[in-house]
C-alpha cells in the first residue's frame, strides 16, 4: 500500500528527514512515536505531497508520488489526513465539511453525497449536530468531522496527525474510538501520537522515530517492553 | 494607435517648469500637515472632552468632512469667499480647504493615538499632580506619537496626492502646470505620464524618507 | 454688480439638475466600482500568488495607482483613449478611470482577504484532493468574502467621494452641476451646501453600515 524509499526533506538548511525507509501493508495500523521535532509529522504529511521531499521515491497503491499534478491529486484523494487542529472548513456545516469534497473533486451527485455523508457522521456518532458549524461544536465533535470528512473520500489509506494533541483529555476517548472501529473495519492507517494506550491494543507495528530517522521498530510488545535501542528506552522512560 | 508617434522630447524641454510646479505642491503639501495636526489635535480633545456638545461638535466636523468629496470642499471655501465679496489668494484658498479636509481625518488618527495609551497612565500622572496641559505634553503627546506615526505618514502621502485638486482653483501646483505644458506642446498624453511619474517618484521617495525617519526615531523597542 | 441674467434663486428646474446629477454620480460608481472589482479579483489574486512574476507586475500596478493623483489618472485615460483610436464619450472616460482606480485598491483588498485564510485551509482542502481552483472558489473566497465587506464599503464611499474628480472634464455628475448652478446663479455657498449635504446622504449611511458589519463580524469571529 505504502512504499517509502530512502527520503530526505530539507526545511532550509535543516534537515529534518534523512533517508527514511517504510512499508506499510495494505489493513495494517501503523503507530509512529517520537519527541517533538523528530520529523514524524513531517513523514506524514510528505505521505500526500503537502510537503515536497527533495530525494527519495514514495509510492502510494501503486503510483509514484512525483512533481506530476496529477498523480499528486489523484493521491491525495485517496489518501485521507487528519489534523491536529482540526481544519474544518468554518463557513460550512459539518455535514457540507463532510460533503464538500466528493461534490467537487469527484463530481458525484447531490442527494447520494448528502445521504453518504449523514451516514458517515451517524457511524462517528454525530446524526444530531449534522447542521451545526464547526464553532458550535466541542474539540472532539469537530475532530470526528473532520475524521468523517476524510472518510467520505472512500480513501485506501488514512494518515492521523496527533489528532487528540489538541483536545481537553474527556474529549480524546471519543476520537480514538472512532479509529479504534476504523482499525477493526481493517482500514490502513498511519497513526501519529502520543497515546500509548491507543498503540498497544491496536498497532500492528509501532515505529520510533528520533531527529529524522527511523529509530527502531516492531509490535507494540516489543518495542514498549523489550526496545533495544538506547534512545527509545531514554524516550519511553520518560513517558511512561 | 492610427501611427501615433510618442514625443517626450517637448516635454521633457520643460522639465524644470514641472519641478517648479512640483516645489508649489510639496510647499502647500507640508504647510497643510503642520496646520491640519494642529487642528486635528484640537479636534481630538474636543472629540475626548466630557463636555457634550464639544465631542458632538468634534463629532459632526468629522462625519461631514469625512462623507463628502474634498473638491466639493474646495469649491464651496472658494466660491464661496468671493460670493461675500472676500479676496482671498487662490493659494490661500487652496490651503485652507485642504486644512479644512485633512483636520478631521488627523482629529481620528491623534484620538486613536490618544487612546491607544492605557488609562494607568493618565492614573499614574495625575497622582503624581500634573495638570491636565501637563500630562498631555509629559506623558500622553510622547507615546501617542509613535502611534500616531505611520497613519500620519500615509496621510501626509494621502494630502500630497489630492493637492493635485487645488489646481481646479489655479493653484500653481505640479497638475496646473502639467495642465498649462499640455496645452502649450499638444502633447497632453505624454505631459500627463511624465506628471504622473513625478508625482510617483515623489511619493515613493518621500514614503521612504518616513520610513526610514521612523526607524531613527522609535529605535527603542516599544 | 451681479450681471442682470444672473438668477438669483434657485428654482424647480434646478432641483430636476440636481437629481440627474446625482443618479449619474451613483451609476459612474457602481459602474466603476463592479467593473474595478472584476479586475481586481485577478489582480488580488496574482498579488497573492506564490509565483514572482505574478506577483510582482500586480505589485507595480497597485503601487503606480495608488501613488498618483486620481487626477492625472483621469486626464491619462482621457488623452490615452482617443490615443488608441477609441472616441469614446466622458461617460465612458469616467467610468474607466474610476474602474482603474477602484481595481487596484480592490485587489489589496482582495489579497488581504485571501490571506486572512490560513494555511492550514489550504492543507485540510489540499488534503482532500481539491486543485487551486477548487480550494479559491470553495473554501477560500467564501472565507475571504466576509473579511472583505467592510473594506469594499469603505471603497464605494471613497469612489462616491472621487468621483467628484470627473466633473473636470465636464461630465454632468453631481460636482459638475454645482459648478453649473454656481456660474448661472452666483449662490455658491447654497449650490455647494446642497451638493455636499447629497453626498453626505450617500456616503454616511454606506459609513454606518461598514462600521456596523466590522463590529458583527468582530463578535461572530
Amino acid at each position: 500500500m505504502v512504499k517509502v524509499r530512502n527520503i530526505h526533506k530539507y526545511f532550509g538548511h535543516l534537515h529534518v528527514l534523512k533517508d527514511v525507509s517504510l512499508d506499510v501493508a495494505k489493513g495494517e495500523v501503523v503507530v509512529i512515536i517520537g519527541p517533538s521535532g523528530s520529523g514524524k509529522s513531517t513523514l506524514l504529511r510528505c505521505l500526500n505531497y503537502l510537503e515536497p521531499v527533495q530525494s527519495g521515491e514514495i509510492w502510494i497503491d501503486g503510483i509514484r508520488l512525483d512533481h506530476h499534478k496529477t498523480n499528486i491529486r489523484a493521491v491525495r484523494a485517496e489518501v485521507g489526513i487528519v489534523f491536529q487542529s482540526f481544519n474544518l472548513f468554518p463557513h460550512l456545516t459539518a455535514l457540507r465539511n463532510v460533503m464538500l469534497a466528493p461534490l467537487v473533486v469527484r463530481k458525484r451527485p447531490e442527494a447520494e453525497v448528502r445521504q453518504e455523508a449523514v451516514a458517515i457522521l451517524t457511524k462517528v456518532g454525530l446524526q444530531d449536530k449534522v447542521d451545526a458549524y464547526p464553532a458550535q461544536l466541542s474539540g472532539g465533535q469537530q475532530q470526528r468531522v473532520a475524521i468523517a470528512r476524510a472518510l467520505a473520500m472512500h480513501p485506501k489509506l488514512m494518515l492521523f496527525d496527533e489528532v487528540t494533541s489538541a483536545l481537553d483529555p474527556e474529549l480524546v476517548r471519543e476520537v480514538l474510538d472512532v479509529m479504534k472501529q476504523l482499525a477493526r473495519d481493517g482500514m490502513t492507517m498511519i497513526v501519529v501520537t502520543h497515546e500509548m494506550g491507543f498503540a498497544r491494543e491496536v498497532a500492528d507495528r509501532v515505529i520510533f522515530m528520533d531527529e529524522g530517522r527511523i529509530v527502531e521498530e516492531g509490535t507494540a510488545a516489543e518495542l514498549f517492553d523489550r526496545p533495544k535501542n538506547q534512545r527509545t528506552q531514554e524516550f519511553l522512560g520518560k513517558i511512561l | 494607435m492610427q501611427g501615433y508617434v510618442f514625443q517626450f522630447r517637448p516635454v521633457l524641454r520643460e522639465l524644470p517648469l514641472l519641478l517648479e510646479g512640483a516645489l508649489t505642491t510639496l510647499h502647500i503639501s507640508v504647510l497643510t500637515l503642520l496646520c491640519s495636526l494642529i487642528v486635528g489635535t484640537a479636534g481630538a480633545l474636543c472629540r475626548l472632552s466630557r463636555f457634550r456638545w464639544l465631542s458632538g461638535a468634534a463629532r459632526w466636523y468629522v462625519e461631514f468632512i469625512r462623507n463628502t468629496p474634498l473638491l466639493v470642499q474646495l469649491f464651496f471655501i472658494y466660491f464661496g469667499f468671493s460670493q461675500i465679496a472676500i479676496e482671498v489668494p487662490n493659494y490661500m484658498a487652496g490651503l485652507i480647504g485642504l486644512v479644512v479636509n485633512n483636520g478631521a481625518y488627523l482629529t481620528e488618527i491623534v484620538r486613536a493615538g490618544i487612546e491607544a495609551i492605557h488609562t494607568g497612565q493618565f492614573e499614574a500622572g495625575y497622582s503624581l499632580g500634573l495638570s491636565f496641559p501637563q500630562l498631555m505634553r509629559y506623558v500622553v503627546f510622547p507615546q501617542a506619537f509613535r502611534v500616531i506615526y505611520p497613519p500620519l505618514c500615509n496621510q501626509f502621502i494621502g494630502i500630497i496626492l489630492w493637492s493635485s485638486l487645488v489646481s481646479t482653483i489655479a493653484v500653481e501646483d505640479l497638475a496646473l502646470r502639467g495642465k498649462e505644458l499640455a496645452s502649450t506642446t499638444f502633447r497632453s498624453f505624454e505631459t500627463y505620464a511624465v506628471v504622473t511619474l513625478v508625482y510617483v517618484v515623489m511619493t515613493l521617495s518621500i514614503s521612504g524618507i518616513l520610513k526610514l525617519l521612523g526607524r531613527r526615531l522609535f529605535r527603542r523597542p516599544a | 454688480m451681479v450681471p442682470a441674467y444672473v438668477q438669483d434663486r434657485l428654482n424647480l428646474y434646478d432641483a430636476v439638475l440636481f437629481l440627474q446629477g446625482l443618479g449619474n454620480t451613483v451609476a459612474l460608481c457602481l459602474l466603476g466600482l463592479g467593473l474595478g472589482t472584476l479586475i481586481a479579483l485577478f489582480v488580488g489574486l496574482a498579488r497573492a500568488s506564490h509565483f514572482r512574476w505574478l506577483s510582482w507586475p500586480a505589485a507595480l500596478y497597485i503601487e503606480v495607482i495608488r501613488d498618483s493623483p486620481l487626477l492625472m489618472q483621469l486626464y491619462l485615460v482621457f488623452f490615452a483613449l482617443p490615443l488608441l483610436g477609441l472616441d469614446v464619450p466622458i461617460f465612458l472616460a469616467g467610468v474607466a478611470t474610476l474602474m482603474i482606480n477602484a481595481s487596484a485598491f480592490m485587489a489589496e483588498i482582495v489579497r488581504a482577504g485571501i490571506q486572512s485564510v490560513g494555511k492550514d485551509q489550504w492543507d485540510a482542502a489540499r488534503g482532500l484532493g481539491m486543485g487551486y481552483p477548487q480550494v479559491m472558489r470553495w473554501v477560500v473566497m467564501p472565507q475571504a468574502v466576509r473579511v472583505m465587506i467592510p473594506p469594499g464599503v469603505g471603497l464605494l464611499i471613497g469612489l462616491i467621494k472621487d468621483s467628484s474628480v470627473i466633473s473636470v472634464i465636464s461630465y454632468l455628475e453631481l460636482t459638475r452641476v454645482g459648478q453649473i448652478l454656481t456660474e448661472k446663479t452666483f449662490l455658491s455657498f447654497q449650490v455647494f451646501g446642497i451638493v455636499a449635504g447629497l453626498y453626505f446622504l450617500m456616503c454616511y449611511p454606506l459609513s454606518r453600515l461598514a462600521l456596523h458589519v466590522e463590529r458583527r463580524l468582530k463578535v461572530g469571529g
